[in-house]
């Protein structure tokens, strides 16, 4: 009996080995004809460090490619992302050309991570990838992947609400040499070369360099004010309008990506100046620009990937960047929030910076396929951030108590200065997707990091991808992700205070957490049309924000306080009729909560609850003419606020559609191709505040731009 | 005793036959490829619509790469192999003297700067002409792929010259030139 058996399991298990043998052939691409050729898809590097479609990565994934960027006219990370569901951009009213970036519930950049082929571009000061580079320039991108929902499991702190991967060309992808200009009104300067270079068999590089800039003036919302009348004791009102902002930008930049066999290195240095003034003081009339901003950024990263043992991949990264930025902010800006009774001499500095911080980056890790419908991704993540420039000063302390202002040098006697620092960063991390059958796959994934200054956070990720046929992708997600404290939070003292409070750092900062759930369902009910829906919930804890301290008035300070958490719909189309026209949009609703103390719910204000992208491509051999746009609406308004000295009156937001078209004549002779573009064509103004703070807080936009532009590839 | 063998048998062979029965379930559920994957799996596709003058007189079918190599190991499953009884070869190599016998000339970008030079080099050769850079057909080239959106997602086409191709000598398949997105 038992021989039996062992004969029967002989079998079966001799079965089972010759499918695996004879099923070496059919897994060649070789296998294909050449009409199943035509409908693979290609693979993308989806952000999530193994590479696959969007349709079959473990997340919801948006990608922006090189003909988008093209057609769309964008020429900006910033432009492009506000195309992204669940994406609002806008310019920061604070410093200018910087970008706010609100993603679903969440309006601070640093809960985004962005990479650079594949590696960390967010800076420890700030914790996003925006303070020192108002924006990235995309001619010398390919692609730009943006992972939304917190990916924390496989790229730690930072991954907390989307992660946006910037793709850039390799010198095989590109042609000898490209020249591209855009002039236009306002300014508007754009200027971007590329040359390929042969340097020795199998080494080549793309050397590039690009200049941007703008010269933009917007209206500004009338500001309505009641400010204690310290003589009466009552509040009197203060009214401010005609306001104009004002925001002049020049920014260049240049790099290079060389290649050498499998071995990849790339760097650039970039150098932004801008300059603005937020408008609101009450007898500044003078369109000179008091507020500057300069910022400059070098890199440099390493790529080593390659194959081993046939069916593995291994992947090496290694960057060092270094960031350093000079801020200045005059005092017109701050006499809306300013307290009576300070009545300083003249122009002086609210306030003074100059910041400097670097990062050094080690990260590896394999893509293992020991067996079929099995993958596996280990790896481990070393990060140092340090401080290396640390000059604060300030020009309204009354450091002596005779209520006139004093300059004064922040320095630790003060207890106000941003601390030399430096933080490390040990991490590692696995996930393995599991394939059972055809239809569907598991992905579990954990990551470990360990801080030098907080501790540990430990961060999973589940997803579960089903596909019952090519028309029909279903998922489900769930994860945690952290935000690691800035080191703005955990070592700066400054003035960001209402009525003149001091805020205080705090260096005993835990992260934030963000627990998430998603789903996702993709329907290709014909190979044109693609639609797409997302319902998710994220559930924010540990939220690092600015609490008073009580019983002392004049102080708040960085703590973990209170819980937001936000739910939305995001839907998606992309349909293709003909071959000459496209149709692609996306819809989000959010709708978010902000509990600062238990049991009190606010909606997280300034953010749009409906936002709506469009556009529509028609192209021809000779010409492409693009339109495309983006609506915001249903704002969670700015409620009231009143404090010892100043009334501040709601802040209604007003819904906004900026209209944008292209037109491309191409190959017009050789490979010269002429645009004319047209950027917020009804010339709709916004510039939505929050002035009641030390630096305005919010995002507003460019007015109407006219540009003219011209490429030539050879 | 006989009996503790039969379970350890058993147990392994359970095991195995485990590792195996996931393996028949698994197949091989890749959708997707390297856009320069699918590309070599084209190329080794066009050798069945298209037909040389002297290809009967062939032992060996070349494909050659000029340039940079594109294709990494893409070739390797294929390269030596038999079609029909011709044997399949992939040279590789930075000077068209090299490859000028190819019967499929791929062409990667880094040789962008000198296409038209390459093709006046080869003349009217019953070579089949093929490259991934814009403009390729436009330049003299035979056999152009891009890439394009389709339902969100990326796929390789091609545009086919067929205009070059009637010069050099070559006959292409219908059922090719009706699958190319346009012919000159």
């Amino acid at each position: 009996m038992a021989n039996t058996k062992l004969r029967f399991l002989t079998g079966f298990f001799l079965l089972c080995v010759s499918s695996k043998l004879m099923a070496q052939d059919s897994t060649s691409i070789f296998r294909f004809s050449i009409e199943d050729l035509m409908n693979l898809s290609v693979e993308i590097s989806t952000g999530m460090k193994s590479s696959t479609t969007s349709d079959e990565a473990p997340a919801a994934v948006f990608v922006i490619t090189r003909e988008d960027m093209d057609h769309m006219g964008f020429t900006t990370l910033g432009e492009a992302l506000n195309f992204v569901p669940g994406f609002t951009v806008g310019k920061s009213i604070q410093s200018g050309q910087q970008k706010n970036i609100y993603v679903r519930g969440a309006t601070q950049s640093e809960g985004i991570l962005f990479l650079y082929n594949g590696q960390r571009l967010n800076d420890g000061i700030s914790g996003g990838a925006v303070a020192f580079n108002p924006d990235y320039m995309l001619d010398n991108m390919k692609q730009i992947e943006v992972v939304r929902g917190p990916v924390s499991s496989l790229y730690g702190a930072n991954a907390f609400v989307a992660v946006v991967n910037l793709i850039p060309f390799r010198p095989n992808e590109v042609k000898q040499s490209t020249f591209s200009a855009l002039v236009g009104l306002r300014g508007n300067l754009y200027l971007h070369g590329s040359q390929k270079l042969y340097l020795f068999p199998d080494a080549s590089a793309i050397v590039y360099a690009s200049v941007y800039g703008l010269n933009d003036a917007i209206s500004q919302r009338n500001v309505h004010q009641e400010v204690l009348d310290t003589t009466s004791g009552n509040f009197v009102p203060r009214n401010f309008s005609g306001q104009r902002n004002i925001e002049k930008t020049l920014v260049y930049n240049f790099g290079t990506t060389l290649t050498y066999k499998k071995i990849e290195i790339e760097g650039y240095y970039n150098h932004s100046q801008s300059s603005n003034h937020w408008g609101s003081g009450t007898t500044f009339k003078r369109e000179t620009n008091p507020n500057e901003h300069i910022a400059t950024n070098f890199r440099i990263g390493s790529r080593y990937e390659n194959d081993f043992l046939k069916k593995h991949h291994f992947t090496a990264l290694a960057s060092f960047a270094s960031h350093e930025a000079e801020n200045v902010y005059k005092l017109e800006n701050f006499r809306t929030v300013l307290y009576p009774g300070f009545d300083p001499p003249g122009r002086v500095s609210i306030f003074e910076s100059d910041l400097g911080t670097s990062t050094v980056n080690i990260e590896s890790f394999a893509e293992l396929n020991f067996r079929k419908g099995h993958q596996t991704v280990v790896g481990f993540n070393l990060q140092k951030d340090f401080i290396y420039t640390i000059d604060n000063s300030t020009g309204i302390l009354d450091k002596d108590g005779d209520r006139i202002f004093d300059t004064v040098t922040l320095d630790d006697t003060l207890d106000t200065v941003f601390k030399k620092e430096s933080r490390g960063v040990y991490a590692a991390f696995l996930q393995h997707t599991w394939s059972p059958w055809k239809v569907l796959n598991f992905t579990g994934g954990l990551r470990f990091d360990r801080y030098s200054d907080f501790g540990n956070s430990i961060n999973p990720r589940v997803t579960a991808v089903y596909r019952p046929s090519d028309q029909w992708t279903l998922k489900g997600m769930y994860g945690t992700a952290f935000r690691a404290p800035t080191f703005i939070e955990t070592n700066q003292s400054d003035f960001s205070v209402i009525g003149g409070k001091r805020l205080i750092q705090n260096p005993n900062l835990k992260p934030e957490t963000i627990q998430t759930i998603e789903f996702q369902v993709t329907s290709k009910p014909f190979p044109n049309l693609l639609l797409s829906l997302n319902v998710f919930h994220n559930d924010v804890q540990k939220v690092i924000r600015q609490v008073d301290i009580p019983g002392v008035p004049t102080q708040s300070k960085w703590k973990n306080a209170g819980s937001r958490d936000w739910e939305g719909v995001e839907a998606g189309i992309r349909y293709s009729p003909k071959n000459w026209i496209s149709i692609s949009g996306n819809y989000s609703y959010t709708d978010s909560e902000d509990e600062k103390i238990a049991d009190k719910e606010d909606p997280v204000f300034g953010i749009p609850r409906h936002a709506l992208n469009f556009a529509v491509n028609l192209n021809q051999d000779k010409f492409n003419l693009n339109v495309n746009g983006n609506s915001r609406f249903g704002w969670n308004d700015v409620p009231a606020l009143e404090t010892p000295n100043v009334r501040f009156e709601r802040i209604d937001l007003i819904p906004y559609t900026i209209l944008n078209a292209r037109f491309m004549a191409k190959n017009i002779w050789q490979t010269l191709t002429i645009n004319l573009d047209v950027r917020n064509v009804l010339n709709q103004k916004y510039y939505f505040t929050d002035d009641r703070i030390f630096v305005p807080q919010g995002i507003a936009g460019n007015s109407r731009q006219i540009r003219l532009g011209a490429q030539y590839t050879f | 005793m006989r009996s503790i063998n039969t379970y350890r048998a058993i147990c392994c062979l359970t095991f195995f036959s485990v590792v195996g029965i996931d393996d028949v379930f698994a197949q091989d559920d890749r959708k997707t490829y390297k856009a320069y994957e699918i590309e070599a799996s084209y190329i080794y596709n066009f050798i069945d619509f298209v037909n040389w003058p002297d290809r009967a007189s062939r032992d060996t079918l070349v494909i050659g790469i000029l340039g940079d190599d594109e294709f990494g190991n893409a070739f390797a499953p294929v390269d030596g192999s038999l079609i029909g009884n011709k044997i399949l070869s992939v040279r590789k190599s930075y000077r068209i003297e090299d490859l000028k016998n190819c019967s499929i000339l791929y062409i990667t970008a880094s040789e962008a700067s000198r296409v038209k030079s390459i093709i006046e080099t080869l003349d009217r050769r019953p070579v089949l002409t093929v490259s991934n850079m814009e403009g390729f057909t436009g330049l003299g080239g035979m056999i152009q792929f891009y890439t394009t959106e389709l339902g969100g997602d990326t796929k390789v086409r091609f545009d086919i010259n067929k205009e070059r191709v009637d010069e050099a000598g070559l006959k292409m398949s219908f059922r090719l030139l009706s699958l190319a997105k346009s012919q000159k």
